[in-house]
């Protein structure tokens, strides 16, 4: 995932960049191990609620 | 997307499911087609089957990127990892597969159970629902999170260091 582009990366680059945009997140920022680290656990923890919320919410929540 | 009107899970419950699919076990404590609705499965459980499976995909790349760079502070951006994981890998893959399971004649559909009467007259109630597009990534899912364990030389290489 990094060094030179991959044929679907040269088709996707324009897309990725635009949801990169509307994600607010600087696709050119290096993290270190320790930030690396914190956004897998916080992409994980969101996930883990979401999934909740949906479980507990199955019904539309009537 | 609840044609079935199933009610919402136990506490308990939500939150086995809920662990089970962040980290790619994928093990649910009751049957899924009579207990959750379409929306929570499509929204819920197979959006994690692919956002897990590419949170293992970004572990793995970055190891080998971290044994790569040498005397570097930094190792990559976690959410371009993750973004090119699900985009370029597994989303592609299993819009493939699950159109090939289509036209093998598995169901795709967010209808309501029909009743059907059995040979022997009982009456028999066959769950239906969006198959064919989460079956295709419960079953790569779990094939990325072998492909992305440490193998033999990585193992190997740590001990030479």
């Amino acid at each position: 995932m990094e060094g030179e582009a991959h044929f679907a990366q040269r088709w996707g680059a324009r897309f990725e960049a635009r949801l990169y945009r509307l994600c607010g997140i600087d696709a050119a920022q290096e993290m270190t191990w320790l930030q690396y680290a914190g956004a897998l656990l916080l992409f994980n923890l969101a996930g883990t609620l979401l999934i909740y919320a949906l479980q507990r919410c199955n019904s539309g929540c009537r | 997307m609840n044609p079935q009107h199933f009610t919402a899970l136990s506490a308990d419950s939500a939150f086995n499911t809920a662990v089970s699919f962040v980290t790619n076990t994928d093990w649910q404590g009751y049957s899924g087609e009579s207990a959750m609705s379409y929306f929570s499965q499509a929204a819920g459980l197979s959006l994690q089957n692919f956002l897990s499976a590419a949170s293992g995909l970004t572990v793995a790349v970055v190891m080998v990127r971290g044994f790569k760079r040498f005397n570097s502070a930094s190792i990559g951006n976690f959410w371009v990892d993750v973004t090119r994981a699900s985009l370029y890998l597994l989303l592609p893959l299993a819009l493939i597969f699950s159109v090939f399971l289509m036209g093998q004649g598995v169901i795709q559909n967010l209808n309501g159970d029909p009743a059907a009467t059995t040979l022997e007259a009982h009456q028999q109630t066959l769950p239906m629902g969006p198959v064919a597009s989460q079956e295709a990534i419960k079953e790569l899912a779990p094939m990325e999170a072998v492909s992305s364990t440490p193998t033999r030389p990585t193992v190997r290489r740590i001990r030479r260091r």
